[in-house]
């Protein structure tokens, strides 16, 4: 019988490990996992070949993605360990906690992606003072998303009197980000060559 | 004369691992073989780092295997010892056999 691997697994093996070497590390993982080892085995690997590729590949990530990438797999443990000492039996908590970790990983996902404005503009040089700003990307689309949804859901729960506007918003977060992924996905940014570069 | 290139504790297991398991060598057939002779865990990842590394060196050689429906549609990498990776784990042999002799701490079991 097929088993199937934990998607968010596969979906971070996916993103860090793409190359020849990297398909076959995937591929023994999934033959073990079909070969009856555990989900927790293929994490616990798979989480080590994440780390392995991104300490050991000092070209392929800038540092701040690095950065993003320690904090994405450190803040969750560290937000809910402080975070029930601290505010142990308080209504604050788990508001601030949603809060903390959505910032987190909105950041996260667009320096993974690691087109954000600044590294876009590098490719201007110096007295090339115009970039077409179709270069620019628009990142982060489900990240912030998900910060809307899960910061107005926490609003929604906390003060009842604004739940309308609350709702609202909520509902307003995704579409505006698949709406943004869509126009970008009609309208793709344009190669290099074509920017209109003042001479 | 020993040679430039040196192997690390884990490169050597891993060396050792490919030239004892020979033609069906890859990843978790050489991780298999390191737990199995050790006894300790061993992540697939540090195994894939240390293939990396010794095949920058030139210490060994991948081929792309076939392609299953249990890796998902991925192909097997296999690694084999060249010549030269032979030469090292061989002049590596030597020169700890040399340091172990003559060390009276070292005899008789345990410490």
């Amino acid at each position: 019988m097929k088993r199937n691997a934990p998607r968010f697994v596969l979906w971070l093996l996916n993103k860090f490990c793409s190359g020849s070497v990297e398909e076959s590390i995937m591929g023994d993982l999934l033959e073990q996992h079909q070969k009856g080892r555990g989900r927790i085995w293929f994490c616990f690997q798979a989480l080590g070949i994440v780390m392995f590729r991104v300490l050991h590949s000092k070209n392929r990530y800038t540092s701040k993605q690095n950065l993003a990438i320690l904090l994405l797999l450190g803040a969750v443990p560290l937000i809910f360990v402080t975070g029930s000492y601290a505010f142990q039996g308080t209504s604050v908590w788990p508001l601030l906690a949603l809060g903390l970790l959505s910032g987190i990983v909105v950041e996260a996902l667009n320096l993974i992606d690691g087109t954000d404005r600044i590294d876009s503009a590098e490719f201007t040089a110096p007295y090339r003072a115009r970039i077409d700003s179709s270069q620019i990307r628009v990142n982060g689309g489900p990240g912030s998303a998900a910060l809307i949804t899960v910061l107005l859901g926490g609003v929604l729960i906390a003060l009842p009197e604004l739940r309308f506007l609350a709702l609202a918003a909520a509902i307003a977060g995704p579409i505006l980000a698949i709406a943004m992924r869509l126009w970008r996905r009609i309208h793709p940014p344009r190669p290099l060559e074509t920017l209109h570069l003042n001479k | 004369m020993g040679s430039a290139v040196s192997l690390s504790n884990f490169e050597l297991m891993v060396m050792l691992a490919i030239i004892r398991i020979g033609e069906d060598a890859y990843g978790v057939s050489i991780s298999n073989e390191i737990e199995s002779r050790t006894g300790g865990a061993v992540l697939l990842g540090s195994v894939y780092d240390a293939l990396g590394r010794l095949e920058e060196k030139g210490l060994i050689t991948s081929s792309l295997g076939e392609a299953t429906a249990e890796r998902g549609g991925r192909a097997k990498r296999h690694f084999r010892a060249t010549s030269a990776g032979l030469r090292l784990v061989r002049e590596t042999q030597r020169s700890l056999v040399k340091l172990w002799k003559g060390l009276p701490q070292l005899s008789g079991g345990e410490v």
